[in-house]
């Protein structure tokens, strides 16, 4: 049975912090940050956003796109490193939030910056067996980091939320494979009661996100006798500008394929919405028939790779909501003390 | 002074996430969050639904706040009129004051308004920005 | 239907650092009694007329509180009605002589805002509001009046200035009365460059935060002095409600309630506009007072801006004067004591007993007193005997 997303949405707050504002503040080289790890600014979330506001507006443009009844979703999933509770499901808020009545199923996710396609690797299999008709799969952060740590140039804050379904006459992309890697890896982590999360600084690069990503390519290329070029796009988890390029580089991908889904040299890294926001910046302008290979990256450690094949309804529906775009460019500036108060 | 009930905010819950207001079944007025007698005489309403864009009908700034909202800097109040004639009293974000006039279109976007401390239940609702 | 004043009394208002809510409201009450020369006992009813007693001190039943200051057992209870409080007390004292069940009645209002600090206060006043549509979302009183302050300037034109002149003309009157919390006067610069609280009103178009009590005490006909030429009452009331939140007016620039209050009121008296030689309108911030004197029938719409900064409304005007004691501005707004302070000043004015903010040959009187943005509003009219 073919199944796949019916609608897509996301978004991205208004606020920009420098990278410049953040080096100068922390007695660093600008210039040699931003050669290094490819972050211009990043987008900043306002004291009144959160993981669930900024999953809300996502879900309520991914609704706009769908254009299906809504009471006849049965479920959602939202993943998240920054649910505002931890104990108290942000899926129902968001539920309540677009109006749905009683009877679905929800649940939280956490699997670091890949819970959003966990998310939607939970709705594909409610979707693929029927168990529901549609599926909402949510990835939403605002992320937090320690001052002067590396992580602060990039950790920023962003939703998108993705319906799953089968009608044929609804999808806009076809879900074909799913193909996911876990392991036990601690590159990156934060306990319960602490704000920060900590890192093993250079590890977080080769032994993790190079090698998990590497492996679950080469599994599910293996799988389904493809190769790179067979593939008009390709989004890697995106912790910094350097790494998805780096990474698509190493594994056969052309750039004119990698640059599409890239956006963290402007917004940073959201997180678990990082991967998921390149696939809407991809299915924002992409054609019918094409090819996508995403691949998320979440620290502890694992991946979720899928591949997509878009259909001529997605030239229908992505006007029909903001686009990722148009969210990068709808900007305006904060400075970083500022924005020390205003988190 | 005391921490609010969360409860009585979760009466509330669909009016303030997405505008659910009532229609009177006689005349088809609607009152925003709900009336118990319209102005008609008719007791019996509908649920419906609110499109969030509208009008701004005035605005000003709360410099000096309440309780609940003195961590929240200075805000800006405005009242908004929805489509289909109904006013709703909410903030205005991502604008500077001097930036606003009467009449501007607004836009609602979904937002935290207030919580009972770091450890309370967290207040959300419907906020407005203006339409570009 | 008339109502004689027997006795009025009116504490200074401003910070009582050393004075409970019991000890303003004894103060008080007993000053009245002294000047109605009655006892207690003589009285049949007690009302105090108060908002925020619980929230800001952890005490309510103020009416028992009122009798036992007294040391009386007889009906006694607090009537809240948001700002309005003082004026729906008057009007419940009145009505219990009207129906017979009393002669003698103790009206007084009590507040006790300074215990609390500004946020406590700006929420306690809140309550007055719409709690679900406009506290919950952060509004606070002065942004709905600057709300309604920024509606009246867009439709009409009103200056900044013009609406500054009401501040400046209420300190003129504050300066000229003993009892009032502010006593020094201020000019229309003062106004437009004092903090901004809720655009556009400043500082200075906000009445403070005040403690204080007043207290009246009514009488029946059968007990009202007979040939007593400053005896002065009640000839006429009214009242009136609109919607709790500002979303569900139909106009911002106008209040139903004061217009409705006032008609019922000029029309039981038999009275009209013209009439009236003295009010006490609420101001709890300027705007409201321009709003009010077009309501009550003082100016034509649009019109009121244009007489204040004229200074047809001050203390040595021809005409009608307009808060002689200083009104909210300056006098002060303890909010269950305005209502009560209000008909107070109208009767000291009425009976020629008032020092240098005497109005000259004030013979019709008229009390304003509003709850909430013109949700609850009262208007008693008062005549002098002779």
């Amino acid at each position: 049975m073919k199944f796949g997303i019916v609608g897509y949405g996301s978004y991205i707050p208004k606020m920009r912090i420098k990278t410049e504002d953040i080096a100068l503040a922390n007695g660093q080289n600008p210039s040699k940050i931003k050669s290094g790890i490819m972050v211009n600014e990043k987008s900043f979330a306002s004291k009144d956003e959160d993981a669930i506001t900024m999953g809300v507006e996502a879900t309520l443009n991914a609704l706009l796109r769908a254009k299906i009844d809504k009471y006849k979703i049965g479920a959602i999933y939202f993943g998240s490193e920054s649910h505002p509770y931890a104990v108290k499901p942000s899926a129902t808020v968001v539920g309540n939030a677009i109006g749905l009545d009683d009877f679905y199923t929800a649940a939280d996710l956490e699997f670091a910056c890949k819970s959003g396609t966990a998310a939607i690797v939970v709705s594909a299999g409610l979707v693929k067996s029927k168990m529901v008709e549609y599926a909402i799969a949510i990835g939403a952060d605002k992320a937090k980091a320690s001052k002067g740590d590396i992580l602060e140039y990039s950790a920023s804050a962003g939703g998108a939320s993705f319906i799953l379904g089968s009608p044929e006459n609804e999808i806009v992309a076809t879900i074909d494979k799913i193909v996911s890697l876990s392991s036990n890896t601690p590159d990156f982590w934060r306990r319960s009661l602490e704000k920060y999360p900590q890192h093993l600084g250079r590890f977080t690069g080769e032994p993790s996100y190079f090698a998990h990503i590497s492996k679950v390519v080469e599994k599910i290329l293996d799988e389904e006798d493809m190769k790179p070029s067979d593939f008009d796009y390709v989004v890697f988890h995106q912790p910094n500008g350097a790494f998805p390029r780096s990474i698509g580089k190493r594994l056969g991908f052309s750039s004119k394929q990698v640059e599409v889904g890239i956006f963290a040299d402007n917004i940073g890294n959201c997180y678990s919405t990082s991967t998921l926001l390149g696939l809407t910046l991809v299915l924002d302008c992409a054609e019918p028939f094409q090819k996508i290979l995403v691949v998320s990256y979440g620290s502890g450690s694992g991946c979720d790779a899928m591949i997509l094949t878009t259909t001529e309804v997605l030239s229908l529906k992505q006007k029909l909501a903001k686009t990722t775009k148009e969210y990068i460019q709808s900007k305006s500036y904060i400075n970083y003390f500022d924005s020390l108060n205003n988190i | 002074m005391f921490n609010q009930s969360p409860l009585i905010r979760w009466r509330k819950y669909n009016n303030n996430y997405f505008l659910e207001a009532s229609k009177c079944q006689n005349c088809k007025k609607i009152h925003f969050p709900k009336a118990y007698i319209c102005t008609c005489g008719c007791s019996l309403f509908d649920k419906t639904i609110l499109s969030g864009a509208g009008k701004i009908v005035s605005f000003s700034t709360v410099n000096i706040s309440t309780e609940q909202f003195v961590e929240q800097g200075v805000l800006i109040i405005a009242l908004i009129e929805l489509c289909k004639g109904v006013k709703i009293c909410g903030q205005i974000v991502e604008s500077k004051i001097e930036d606003l006039k009467i009449g501007d279109f607004v836009e609602s976007c979904f937002r935290k308004i207030s919580q009972n401390g770091d450890d309370g239940i967290i207040n959300y609702g419907i906020k407005f920005r203006v339409k570009i | 239907m008339k109502i004689g004043v027997l006795g009025v009394s009116c504490t200074k208002f401003g910070e009582h650092w050393d004075k409970s809510l019991s000890d303003l409201l004894w103060l008080s009450q007993i000053e009245a009694l002294n000047d109605a020369k009655i006892s207690p006992k003589d009285l049949d009813l007690i009302l105090v007329g108060n908002m925020c007693s619980g929230i800001f001190l952890g005490q309510q039943n103020l009416g028992v509180v009122a009798a036992e200051n007294l040391n009386v057992n007889i009906p006694s209870f607090t009537v809240e009605s948001a700002c309005a409080s003082g004026g729906v007390a008057l009007r419940s004292g009145i009505i219990s002589i009207l129906s017979g069940t009393s002669d003698l009645v103790l009206v007084s209002g009590v507040e006790k805002m300074t215990d609390v600090n500004i946020s406590q206060a700006t929420t306690g006043l809140m309550f007055a509001a719409s709690e679900e549509l406009e506290a919950f979302n952060g509004a606070t009183f002065p942004s709905l009046n600057g709300m309604v302050a920024r509606s009246y300037m867009h439709k009409y034109g009103l200056t900044r200035e013009q609406l500054a002149s009401v501040s400046v003309k209420n300190h003129r009157h504050g300066a000229l009365n003993t009892l009032a919390h502010l006593r020094k006067e201020i000019s229309i610069a003062d106004v437009l460059n004092s903090q901004i609280v809720s655009d556009p009103l400043t500082l200075l178009d906000c009445s403070p935060v005040s403690d204080g009590a007043a207290s009246i005490i009514l009488c029946s006909e059968k007990f009202a002095p007979k040939n007593d030429k400053k005896l002065v009452s009640i000839i006429g009331f009214g009242m009136a409600m609109d919607s709790l939140s500002l979303q569900n007016r139909e106009d911002l620039c106008s209040m139903k309630a004061t217009k409705l209050a006032s008609e019922i009121a000029y029309k039981s008296a038999g009275v009209e506009p013209k009439d009236i030689d003295v009010v006490e309108l609420h101001d709890a911030f300027s705007i409201l007072e321009i709003i009010a004197l077009e309501d009550l029938g003082f100016a034509e719409k649009g019109e009121a801006g244009r007489l204040e900064a004229e200074g047809k409304f001050n203390i040595d005007s021809d005409g009608l004067v307009v808060n002689p004691s200083g009104g909210l501005k300056a006098k002060g707004h303890p909010i269950g004591a305005t209502g009560v302070s209000q008909a107070v000043e109208i009767v000291k004015q009425l009976r020629g007993s008032c020092d240098k903010n005497q109005v000259k040959d004030a013979n019709l009187g008229l009390a304003h007193n509003m709850g909430g943005v013109g949700a609850s509003v009262t208007v008693h009219i008062f005549k002098r005997e002779d």
